[in-house]
């Protein structure tokens, strides 16, 4: 068995105390900033590298990835608690888990998040080891046809991720689309409403989208409700699953598995859909899906595991193609060449031990994250008894100075605030912000693809026919959208009927 | 070990503060010699790109020999504008300097909307480094040399496909300078970033590409890329067999990659003086040429009146290529 005796040589160079040591401060200090609000990996992990110069290169390189799949871990505690997601991946898990810790079941909440992402990242690694090699290639047969008819499924998806009326759903990600659509056209170079503003013309950030709509506003919300909050942090009980979250937990967090070991692979924001499908899938086929959106366990399990497996297949490019797939793996790219090693389609059999002392370090870094976190959440849940008028400011400032680290831009700042004034007239007409924040991500990348297979086609429109995968993905979200539109139709006759 | 850890918790700990005290209005120094504070190196791009590599390899060293903290402040946006535009209208006192490179003035010469001028707003310390770019195809087009290409090229106008990291980009403009020099037609699939045109060149989405050559190599040893010529007026090192387009006939093609320290117009010729002689310091130590090359950059360094010449020749080389072609972005 090869892949056992590559891996007793990766957790041979994992397990040294050095590499253990520094593997816990990687993921420690993940955890960290991914607790706090917008200060994310890719700022922290870009400081520090000049600092590993005088690492070893798999240790230095460890230490990375730990605080990447640490952010993950701890971007999740914030979005359960204060409704703040750091990350992109942890906006839906905004959605079941701030409900349960309303419901006085935060601790609960973050339990489910620690153990599906661990048995995500087991799944994950087992992954990478045994397979990456094969599922690159499969990361090539996807050109830009592939890539719009994904984001096309991805976009009918967010349909399904809105529990309320269907109109406003598709309405907010039309309007996720249109700002989306802010900044320079990459095909001409033209600056798209951007109104001159020089801040603008390189598009708004997701993370002060985020910020704006889910932080700012539910702070704002939360000043009006006053008295009702009183109540909240004070019934708050159960640390630990009951039998029952167990078992709604479990086939969440296996489906989750797949869809996020799957989409990691793919290296144009694949992973950045793990969590959002994950959710719109789990909602589909859970026998509790009347209850999503208003504290759903699998609600939080599913996309919980759906990231963390995400994340760590979103290596596989990188480490067998040396294509980075998001900013992070980008820095990663950067350690890498900074200690002489030139990603690339050769590292499997060139740096073997890097190879496979970075995979066993993931699993042995998630298995920290586990014991570190598991017992974290008893402290985190005493965060909620925290008086509001302290907890407010607090949040307001961990906010702000994280969305002012992304760009050393004070504009930043007042554009999350107007996007928190616009979430609070989102909240008064019922809209909700997870489909506006899918819109916005997947817009771009929809039209910067179509328009590229387009321009390589030569102007014919069928190549999204002909080419197979493509083909299949666009049948997919048919089915999907007949889905959705039938029981719609179905109820109107019903009410025709009725009358 | 234990030390390097205890090190990047100091450089964590120091960034971070380093950060908060940044925007600190700072007491004007009475008197005393320049550097009395600690200085600001702005790198218009995001965080891992070549540039800000050479400003975070640099900055600790300058900051050392200078006696005061150089802090790397990245400023991203617009194609490396906003960063350019807020040291172009920067206080002129040496204490606020940028790494810049020739996409300045590429972008000046193809956007309107540029605030400010990439030749007259700045003074130019010294040249940091040359980055080299490599022409290559993938094995699918069957192309085996510059002069295959240019043949396969002129048989069939606008078929074949060069992918580049977005408009205005070196990559882009190089490739629309060998058109220009060979009479070729080719056709241009712009990207964010250079991650998704090597993905699609990977897999035969996109035929050509001007890729940075330490980025390019590993693909070529691997066989899933095809090395034609390199761009620079010399052969490189990491791949001494491939020729120079100027070696293979294309009088003109010359298609580096320049990164250069400049400071705002105005700041006092001994500061920059001074700047100079401890760049040129610094860019010859072995430390800095190799940590460098891991990067696939060379370290150089020049006068500040070189680099003017540079800045200016480059200037007027690229209006006309982008005129000539009638390359435009807004």
């Amino acid at each position: 068995m090869e892949i056992i005796s590559n891996l007793i040589l990766g957790l041979g160079v994992a397990m040294t105390p050095i590499n253990m040591l520094y593997c816990f401060f990687g993921v420690l200090l993940g955890t960290l900033i991914g607790v706090l609000p917008g200060i994310g990996p890719v700022a922290t992990i870009a400081m520090l590298l000049p600092a590993t110069f005088a690492l070893n290169p798999v240790t230095a390189l460890i230490m990375l990835a730990g605080i990447y799949y640490g952010a993950q871990y701890g971007g999740s505690t914030s979005a359960i608690l204060v409704n703040i997601p750091g990350e992109t991946s942890s906006v839906v898990t905004c959605l079941d888990g701030y409900q349960m810790a309303r419901q006085g079941r935060a601790g609960a909440a973050l339990c489910v998040a620690a153990l599906g992402s661990f048995f995500a990242g087991c799944v994950a690694t087992v992954v990478i080891a045994g397979f990456a090699p094969p599922l690159a290639e499969v990361a090539l047969k996807f050109g830009p046809a592939e890539y719009f008819s994904l984001m096309v499924m991805g976009l009918v998806a967010a349909v399904v991720l809105a529990h309320g009326s269907l109109i406003k759903a598709i309405a907010m990600i039309v309007l996720g689309l249109l700002l989306g659509l802010v900044g320079t056209d990459v095909n001409s170079g033209v600056s798209r409403f951007a109104f001159d503003i020089a801040e603008l013309s390189d598009g708004i950030g997701f993370v002060i989208v985020a910020m704006g709509v889910f932080g700012f506003t539910e702070v704002i919300v939360n000043l009006e409700l006053k008295e009702t909050r009183e109540v909240f942090f004070k019934k708050v009980s159960g640390l630990w699953l009951t039998k029952a979250d167990f078992k709604a937990a479990t086939p969440a967090v296996l489906r989750g598995t797949v869809i996020g070991s799957i989409l990691g692979i793919l290296p144009g924001g694949g992973a950045l859909l793990a969590s959002f499908a994950a959710y719109s899938f789990e909602k589909k086929v859970s026998k509790n899906r009347a209850n999503f959106g208003k504290g759903a366990i699998e609600g939080v399990a599913a996309p919980e595991s759906a990231n963390n497996a995400g994340a760590q297949t979103s290596f596989i490019p990188l480490l067998t193609l040396g294509i980075p797939s998001n900013p992070v793996m980008a820095l990663m790219v950067g350690a890498m060449t900074i200690h002489g090693i030139q990603p690339g389609p050769q590292i499997v059999t060139n740096q073997p031990e890097l190879f496979w002392g970075m995979i066993a370090s993931m699993w042995v870094g998630n298995l920290m994250l586990v014991v570190l976190n598991l017992p974290m959440i008893g402290m985190w849940v005493k965060l909620l008894t925290v008086p509001y008028r302290m907890l407010f400011p607090a949040i307001l400032l961990f906010c702000a100075i994280g969305i002012y680290s992304l760009s050393n831009s004070s504009f930043d700042i007042h554009l999350a605030v107007i996007f928190g004034l616009l979430g609070y007239v989102f909240v008064k007409l019922s809209c909700e912000p997870a489909p506006l924040l899918l819109g916005f991500i997947l817009g771009p990348m929809m039209e910067e693809n179509l328009r590229r297979a387009m321009l390589l086609s030569r102007g014919d429109a069928t190549v999204f026919f002909t080419h197979p995968i493509s083909l299949a993905m666009l049948v997919a979200a048919g089915i999907m959208l007949l889905i959705v539109v039938a029981p719609a139709v179905r109820k109107k006759r019903e009410d025709v009927f009725v009358e | 070990m234990l030390r390097s850890l205890f090190r990047i918790l100091l450089a964590a700990l120091a960034t971070l503060a380093a950060a908060s005290l940044c925007q600190v209005t700072y007491a004007q120094s009475g008197g005393r010699a320049w550097p009395t504070q600690t200085i600001r190196l702005i790198v218009p791009f995001t965080p891992g790109t070549g540039m800000d590599t050479i400003a975070r390899i640099v900055a600790p060293k300058l900051g050392e020999r200078l006696g005061q903290a150089v802090i790397v402040e990245n400023k991203a946006g617009a194609s490396g504008n906003i960063g350019a535009d807020a040291v172009a209208k920067a206080a002129p006192d040496g204490y606020t300097l940028m790494v810049g490179a020739n996409t300045m003035l590429m972008a000046a010469n193809l956007y309107k909307s540029v605030p400010f001028n990439p030749l007259t707003d700045f003074v130019p310390i010294s040249l940091g480094a040359w980055g080299t770019l490599m022409l290559a195809t993938i094995p699918k087009t069957g192309i085996v040399s510059v002069a295959d290409l240019i043949a396969k090229a002129k048989a069939s106008p606008g078929k074949l496909t060069y992918g580049s990291p977005g408009i205005g980009t070196p990559h882009h403009m190089a490739m629309e300078l060998f058109k220009d020099l060979t009479g070729t037609d080719l056709l241009h699939i712009p990207y964010k970033g250079s991650a998704g045109a090597v993905v699609d060149m990977l897999s035969g989405s996109i035929d050509l590409m001007f890729i940075p050559i330490h980025v390019g190599m590993p693909y070529v040893k691997a066989g899933k890329l095809k090395a034609l010529a390199v761009g620079s007026p010399k052969r490189h090192p990491m791949a001494p067999d491939l020729p120079t387009l100027q070696e293979l006939g294309i009088k003109g093609a010359e298609v580096d990659m320049w990164y250069a320290f400049l400071a705002p117009k105005g700041t006092p010729a001994p500061i920059v003086a001074r700047l100079n002689s401890e760049l040129r310091t610094i860019l010859a130590l072995p430390e800095v040429k190799s940590a460098f090359e891991k990067q696939g950059l060379d370290a150089a360094s020049n006068s500040s009146a070189e680099m003017a010449a540079l800045m200016k020749k480059d200037y007027t080389r690229w209006a006309l290529i982008i005129k000539k072609n009638n390359i435009s972005a807004d």
